[in-house]
């Protein structure tokens, strides 16, 4: 019984964990800057104050009511038509709109917490009020001849959200890019190690060839390389290779001058990079998997007078898809967050989604929620790909336990 | 249709060899039972008459044709695996038809050839279901139509029904013995139990460590078994083996003497045989009791009642007939035939 507690217990903080994370990043990317800068994720849902400065209007609005000078106007709405228009100006998408109740206000942006609303105070030689849905009247003796002025106002702000990140991320064109290189490098990256790998796994459980266990080994043995050593040599790999072929064209009549230079770092160089950084691991667990069918059915299906390659596509394949795809969804994964591979072998100006990301942080360092926002469309496919195809990956990962299904 | 003939077949792994010169004659639809414990080598030698193991040395024949280096396939056999080996991922209807599409024959002649094997096994409503939604009998139905279908010269079943509750194993081998009727195909069917070997077979091969130790009709076995091993591995219980000078037996000369439990019976006075009480099991048709000899050895015999005597006390028995009494070599095992 305490196990079970404790066993639960645990699951639980682990759940925790992912998803606290993840669902701070999704509001916050569905918040405005202010909120998003001034106040916590875990209170966007209840009514926070923010301090805002807002600017009135000035003389341009003075009216003549009686004996008084006069300037009426609501905060709020002022603020929001130039938002809009500065915003329509820039085509940037709409904004999000300030509403909510005045809860403080002061003369200056210094000073928001002198007056409640409804209060009057003095400004400029003026009656200020300013009433909590954020109309205010500004009354003189003599005649006003100044600009507008800035008072500091505590709003009480209730929850808003909106996709007015998302819009500006998917707008300006990069990060869209990016989502597409990604998916460009990330699916041939998962398809060809997976294809290779079953073929290779089936070959080292039901083949005999001189050699087999030796090969397996050196296979196994990959596993410890790190990454990172192979960096340079690949890289220059490339970079020969691209030269060479340059030459070659060259000399053919193909092109000529710069044309010639070829690019060593490409999205095939990538697949390829992938691939190979993959194959160990993807040779290892299907090997592990598909040496592990049962001996019979190969030998029921050579008795049926099957070859192979046709056992391998009519029996092994079909049954080995959970393993194939649980793995499938493992190599995505680390292809579509790979920075450092990509930073070092992909295209320079074909951005991947992580690097995008990366650069970005360089360029709206004070904009977490457009961060947010970008950061969240490189999460969700992933997500997707997990969730859709999860009864495989549990089911592979629990092969072998349980015989039979 | 065809027979088998098996010459001077060996088979090694590496440096050991585990067959050692095989000679075997199997008439054209004749129903032949391999047994033997386990690791005798008769489940390689079925995998070598199927083709799935290389032969080291000798020869294989179906029919005429030596078959050494022919593919499984193309062989003319079809086997029955103890676990099914059904492919999972396919109807019961593609599993039985997987072997003719393999072999590209018509359409309308799988149909016709599934269905048919489907009505004699009975399995014509399961033909749409997946295998993992059968019983263990049903599969195991299915794995033989899936051999049926492929109408082999020879079929091959490697311990078809080890893997059955007992009520099943009886029922599916009555199956089995009425398909041969049936068909009146060869039959090679390998199997540790000696109840499946009498009762399947036309002819039984006994085997131990790779050597043929008798070939012969189940009768013959039991009568006249040509070894002490076969003797003691037909028939169960198993027969009771006396050293010369631990029975009564004038003809024994320093052999031993085997008699078969159902073959004893209790006598008065001074018998063949004498033991003290150790145990008494009681199976209703009759009762086993379990005796030790003056030299401690454990023997059994058959009796149509309990004994009324205590444990600890001696019995005496006698053979039913001399004919009943075995001799065999001490040194070497071979029957002494009187």
């Amino acid at each position: 019984m305490a196990r079970r507690i404790i066993a639960s217990l645990l699951l639980l903080a682990l759940v925790l964990v992912w998803v606290v994370p993840f669902g701070g990043l999704l509001i916050t990317s569905a918040r405005s800057t202010k909120h998003a800068n001034e106040t916590g994720f875990w209170t966007a849902f209840q009514t926070n104050e923010i301090g805002y400065s807002f600017k009135t209007k000035g003389k341009e609005a003075v009216e003549r009511i009686g004996d008084d000078w006069v300037i009426k106007g609501n905060i709020f709405d002022e603020r929001n038509a130039a938002d809009q228009d500065l915003a329509a100006q820039n085509n940037e998408p709409k904004t999000f709109d300030i509403h909510g109740s005045v809860a403080r206000f002061g003369s200056g942006a210094a000073n928001p917490d002198v007056a409640a609303p409804g209060e009057t105070i003095d400004i400029r030689d003026g009656q200020f009020t300013l009433h909590e849905n954020g109309d205010y009247t500004w009354v003189f003796e003599t005649e006003y001849t100044k600009s507008g002025k800035t008072i500091g106002v505590r709003v009480a702000h209730p929850p808003q959200f909106g996709l007015r990140n998302y819009k500006r991320a998917f707008a300006d064109g990069r990060i869209p890019n990016a989502l597409i290189n990604s998916f460009i490098v990330t699916i041939p990256a998962t398809i060809i190690p997976v294809m290779i790998a079953a073929f290779a796994a089936y070959a080292f459980s039901w083949l005999q060839f001189p050699g087999r266990d030796l090969l397996l080994g050196i296979v196994i043995a990959l596993l410890v390389v790190p990454l990172q050593l192979a960096f340079i040599p690949v890289l220059s790999i490339y970079a020969n290779l691209a030269d060479w072929a340059g030459d070659l064209s060259a000399s053919l009549g193909w092109c000529s001058g710069q044309e010639c230079d070829y690019p060593a770092k490409t999205f095939s160089g990538l697949w390829i990079a992938h691939t190979a950084f993959g194959l160990p691991l993807a040779i290892f667990l299907l090997r592990n998997y598909i040496a592990g069918l049962p001996r019979e059915l190969m030998e029921s299906a050579r008795l049926d007078g099957a070859s192979h390659l046709q056992i391998f596509t009519k029996l092994v394949l079909p049954l080995s898809l959970p393993a194939l795809a649980s793995y499938g969804i493992f190599q995505f994964l680390w292809v579509w967050n790979d920075l450092l591979v990509a930073l070092i072998l992909g295209p320079t100006s074909d951005l991947v989604l992580p690097i995008e990301i990366q650069k970005q942080i360089g360029t709206f360092k004070s904009e977490l929620e457009r961060l947010n926002a970008s950061a969240f469309i490189s999460m969700i496919v992933p997500l997707i790909v997990f969730l859709s195809m999860q009864k495989y990956f549990v089911r592979g990962l629990l092969a072998g336990s349980v015989k039979g299904g | 249709m065809a027979g088998v003939t098996i010459e001077n077949l060996r088979k090694s792994y590496g440096d050991i060899e585990v067959m050692h010169g095989v000679d075997l004659n199997i008439e054209d639809g004749e129903f032949v039972v391999f047994v033997g414990p386990s690791g005798c080598g008769k489940s390689t030698l079925l995998r070598m008459i199927a083709g799935l193991e290389e032969v080291t040395s000798g020869t294989v024949a179906i029919g005429d044709q030596v078959v050494n280096d022919v593919a499984p396939s193309k062989r003319g056999v079809a086997m029955v695996f103890q676990t099914y080996a059904l492919y999972p991922h396919m109807t019961v209807f593609k599993n039985m038809a997987f072997g003719l599409m393999q072999a590209k024959t018509p359409e309308d002649e799988i149909n016709r050839r599934v269905t048919q094997a489907a009505e004699i096994l009975q399995i014509t409503d399961y033909l749409d279901r997946s295998p993992r939604n059968l019983s263990g009998g049903q599969r195991q139905r299915v794995a033989i139509g899936r051999a049926i279908v492929r109408d082999p010269e020879v079929f091959l079943f490697d311990e078809p029904l080890s893997n059955l509750d007992a009520a099943l194993r009886v029922q599916t081998r009555l199956e089995i013995k009425r398909l041969h009727e049936r068909l009146q195909s060869t039959m090679i069917y390998v199997t540790h139990d000696q109840v499946e070997a009498m009762t399947l077979a036309d002819k039984i091969v006994v085997l131990r460590d790779g050597y043929i130790e008798q070939v012969g009709s189940p009768i013959e076995l039991y009568t006249r078994p040509a070894n002490q091993f076969v003797a003691g591995f037909i028939g169960s219980p198993q027969m009771n083996f006396f050293d010369a000078d631990d029975c009564n037996n004038a003809n024994a000369s320093g052999n031993i003497t085997g008699v078969r439990p159902e073959h004893l019976t209790q006598v008065k006075s001074k018998g063949l045989i004498s033991g003290k009480l150790e145990l008494v099991e009681q199976m209703g048709e009759f009762a086993l009791v379990h005796l030790s000899t003056p030299k401690g050895a454990m023997f059994s015999a058959k009796m149509p009642l309990p004994p009324t005597e205590k444990l600890g006390e001696t019995l005496e028995f006698n053979a039913n007939s001399d004919d009943l009494i075995h001799l065999f070599d001490p040194q070497s095992g071979l029957r002494i035939s009187e």
